[in-house]
């Protein structure tokens, strides 16, 4: 016989403990049932956060403007989409029963002139009353309107994009009409102006002619006086150059006479002396011809006198510098081009809307957050924690209070070893806790268990150690068997709800995440979410089990060293 | 339980505890050798529970030292079985199972502790309640199942802290038996006790403690002579008795404290004085309606040398 060592303490308390809760039908109530009613009523209850099924809301609207804007939502609130709406007319009838009915936590109003608004281009807002007590779920439920609006208003921004483009076609079509229009005006115009051009010629022409015409008697005038001066002149010349000739002629003429009497003399000759043409006698002598004055006169340069023309200034009509056809090509041109930019202009497009999608932040998990999957480990730590705390710190209370704490002791059992065994039988209970709530969930709720199953034994455990370690350091906090209960669930519930069990870390100010850095729960809880939610790989979970663990036994150190000393 | 005799198996040497302004043990010092029944009384809240606590090495005292088969009592707690005066037992947990873990955490080997176990629910008549739990026996047989789980190891050293409070004849008896089995053993038993009559019945010797402090030592005999040893005897009657009455018992003393109106109690120095003194009576013309005689206990002793009764408190 000899006392038993530091092991042997720790392996008999753990297996007398396992005894110990195997005949407490209300603890195991507490570790096993309790979780899952809690588990069940929690994950049914909140699932709607996460994005959960819950019953069709119908929420009442009420419309002061009259149409189409709460048509529009009515026609959102479809089966499948969660909501419903429900026209009414009493605004204050529907906000007394906002908060006695409980059914919506809000109630919409379509303020007067709402559709108008959206219509003139300005923003507009719907009027939500809501119900304070229930803010919660009405920011639930705000998501979901928002969703709705954003379907809504990309739906009108979609028809108005539609019916833009089918404008700007009529626009453009209608362009291109006008464009033909005006290039018909433009050919009737420059036609009009053609034939104004050849009017105006024509009529410059007329003028000119005129002018010409008078141009030409007054200079035919004024030629017909210089003419018959000259004639005179000429005449009187010609009479003198006429008497002249008349000698001449006369000589001429005899001459001619005397030639062709010589001619034929000539020819007689030539007959009679047939072979004695060379005794032919002399010719006849010829008359004489004009004296040297005479002649001279006959040489003497004819002199015209000088004509004197008086003739009027020729005046010319104003001719337009430019043609009208330079200027109707002109026009033409510019209203080619204004058109041509038209035609070419970017039109002003209606700004697309700006819509979320949620896409996985890791490769591989779902979108689809099965609210269990948050609450089943979350309350599973709550109740772990519990049970760990009560099973540890009571259970010492209740071996001092039963007096076998100190039988053994006085058998010398090593006072430590019964404090580490009672935390290893913990723990070993708290790890088949959390398989069993797992399971249930799994099959019950459809809980996701990561890529490795096995690995969620990491957290489980580690989480097991720190709740243990931790119920014996409230066992030495505590003064009195009824100061653990208090002790130990203010403490259960504050790790819980600041480690992240009930809610998510985000939804805590930053002090309060600053503290929860510390808590084996916080990282209980992100290994499970990495692992379960995230889809992260099985190495997700090392570091969160070494600082659970780390904490776990920093925790039992300080609790068999607080045991110890108290014994002392 | 093949110690040398010459050791005490259990030696408190000059023990000194205080909880706050109160004293709780003054210099105890007591030996008990194997194969003794040591008897430990007095009154509640004269430090016995706190000796004991001290002597199981539960509690640590301010000053002083256990030794237990001249070892440091720390070195030798797999000896020491102790039988709280509360229950200490897991109620949810039948009785067999109770006394194997207590068997297993006090050092016995898984075979040794089948065997112990068996015999010793045997021995305290629970055999056939093993597998009942604990909370589902009657008060007696929690009080023998206590018993078994201080003893289950075979102690040499057993601490027993009034076990026999609130428990049946027969109970008591089975556990009286075992105290006696012990001591037959070799077992050295310190049995806290409120009872004198269990006291005179299995102690060797009685330790009287009060105030934290050890008064007596000795036999119930040795108590008793210390403590005077004669016989009372009181009267209940109808008339009147003089002054100097009774006048023809030679040693005999009248208690002043025990004069009341119709009753009296006298002191003599023997049984065979009581028929004098009934004569007297009737010759002073008293009725006599009843009479009680009691023989010097450890009762009388305890009164006799602190004037206070086991029943009186510490602050009375």
């Amino acid at each position: 016989m000899h006392e038993p060592g530091f092991l042997r303490a720790i392996g008999l308390t753990a297996v007398n403990e396992a005894r110990l809760l195997r005949h407490d039908p209300v603890a195991l109530l507490m570790m096993l049932v309790a979780p899952v009613v809690i588990i069940t009523v929690a994950g049914y209850s909140l699932g709607a956060l996460y994005g959960g099924n819950r019953p069709i809301i119908t929420v009442p609207v009420v419309d002061h403007d009259g149409g189409q804007v709460a048509a529009e939502l009515m026609r959102e609130g479809e089966p499948g989409s969660g909501l419903r709406f429900e026209a009414q007319t009493d605004l204050e009838a529907v906000r007394r029963g906002l908060i006695l009915s409980g059914t919506s936590p809000l109630a919409i109003e379509v303020p007067t002139g709402t559709r108008q608004r959206i219509l003139d281009g300005d923003d507009a807002q719907l009027v939500l009353y809501v119900d304070p007590a229930r803010r919660l779920a009405a920011n639930a439920l705000e998501l979901e309107l928002g969703v709705l609006q954003r379907r809504a208003a990309a739906r009108v921004r979609t028809q108005t994009r539609r019916e833009l483009m089918i404008s700007v076609r009529d626009l453009r079509h209608q362009l291109r009409r006008l464009a033909a229009v005006i290039r018909q005006e433009r050919r009737r115009i420059r036609s009009r102006l053609a034939q104004a051009e050849r009017d105006s010629i024509a009529a410059g022409q007329a003028r000119l002619k005129t002018i010409l015409e008078r141009s030409k008697h007054e200079t035919e005038t004024a030629l017909h006086l210089a003419q018959t001066g000259a004639a005179d002149d000429l005449r009187g010349q010609l009479e003198s150059r006429a008497a002249a000739f008349d000698g001449v002629r006369v000589y001429l003429q005899t001459l001619a006479t005397t030639r062709q009497r010589w001619e034929d003399w000539l020819v007689d000759l030539q007959t009679l002396a047939a072979s004695h043409g060379a005794k032919i006698p002399p010719p006849p002598e010829l008359p004489a011809p004009p004296s040297e004055a005479e002649l001279a006169k006959l040489t003497q340069p004819l002199v015209l006198p000088p004509m004197q023309l008086s003739l009027p200034p020729l005046i010319i009509p104003n001719v337009p510098a430019s043609s009208p056809r330079d200027i109707t090509r002109g026009d033409d041109d510019s209203l080619r081009t204004v058109v041509r930019q038209l035609r070419a202009a970017a039109l002003p497009t209606l700004p697309g809307a700006l819509d979320l999608v949620e896409r996985p932040a890791i490769d591989g998990a779902s979108m689809t957050v099965n609210a269990f999957n948050e609450y089943v480990p979350g309350f599973g730590v709550t109740f772990l924690l519990i049970g760990m705390m009560m099973g540890v710190a009571l259970t010492l209370y209740d071996e001092r209070d039963w007096g076998t704490l100190e039988r053994i002791q006085a058998g010398g059992a090593s006072l430590a070893g019964i404090l580490v065994g009672k935390v290893f039988a913990r723990v070993v209970v708290g790890i088949v806790q959390m398989i069993v709530l797992f399971g249930v969930g799994w099959l019950l709720f459809d809980i996701s268990l990561g890529r490795q199953p096995a690995i969620l034994l990491l957290p489980m455990a580690s989480m097991a150690l720190a709740g243990a370690s931790l119920g014996l350091v409230i066992a030495s906090i505590a003064t009195a068997h009824d100061s653990v209960m208090p002790l130990g669930t203010m403490t259960s519930l504050a790790l819980s709800a600041i480690g992240g069990c009930w809610w998510p870390l985000d939804f805590e100010p930053a002090w309060m995440r600053t503290v929860a850095d510390w808590l084996p729960t916080t990282w209980t809880m992100q290994a499970f979410n990495d692992l379960m939610i995230r889809g992260a790989p099985p190495s997700a979970a090392i570091q969160p089990f070494l600082i659970t663990t780390s904490i776990g036994f920093v925790l039992l150190a300080v609790g068999v060293s607080a045991g110890l000393r108290r014994r002392a | 339980m093949t110690e040398d005799s010459n050791l005490p198996a259990l030696e408190a040497v000059d023990l000194h505890k205080r909880y706050g302004a109160r004293l709780a043990l003054v210099g105890v010092s007591l030996a008990v050798r194997p194969g003794e029944v040591v008897g430990l009384l007095g009154p509640n809240g004269a430090g016995k529970t706190t000796l004991l606590a001290i002597l199981a090495t539960v509690m640590r005292p301010d000053s002083g030292r256990v030794l237990i088969r001249g070892a440091p009592s720390e070195t030798q707690r797999s000896v020491i079985g102790l039988v709280p005066q509360a229950l200490a037992l897991y109620p949810t947990l039948s009785a067999g199972q109770n006394v194997w873990h207590f068997a297993r955490m006090l050092g016995l080997s898984r075979r040794a502790a089948q065997a112990a176990c068996r015999q010793v629910l045997m021995d305290v008549g629970l055999a056939e309640r093993a597998n009942d739990p604990a909370h589902t026996l009657s008060g007696g047989m929690q009080r023998r199942l206590n018993l078994a789980c201080g003893i289950v190891h075979q102690p040499a050293v057993l601490l027993l802290d009034e076990p026999t409070v609130g428990v049946d004849l027969e109970s008591r008896e089975h556990l009286l038996a075992q105290v006696r089995r012990l001591r037959e053993a070799g077992s050295a038993v310190i049995y806290s006790t409120h009872y004198m009559e269990e006291a005179e019945r299995i102690c060797d010797r009685v330790f009287l403690i009060d105030h934290g402090q050890l008064i007596a030592d000795g036999t119930v005999e040795e108590l008793i002579v210390l403590a005077g040893g004669r016989t009372r005897i009181d009267l209940t009657f109808r008339g009147t008795l003089a002054d100097g009455w009774p006048r023809s018992v030679s040693g005999s003393r009248l208690l002043p404290s025990a004069r009341r109106e119709g009753s009296i109690s006298l002191e003599l120095d023997s049984h065979a004085q009581v028929g004098d003194v009934l004569a007297e009576m009737r010759a002073a013309g008293t009725r006599v309606l009843d009479f009680n005689l009691h023989s010097t206990n450890l009762a009388d002793a305890f009164a006799a040398l602190t004037g206070r009764t086991l029943q009186d408190s510490p602050d009375a």
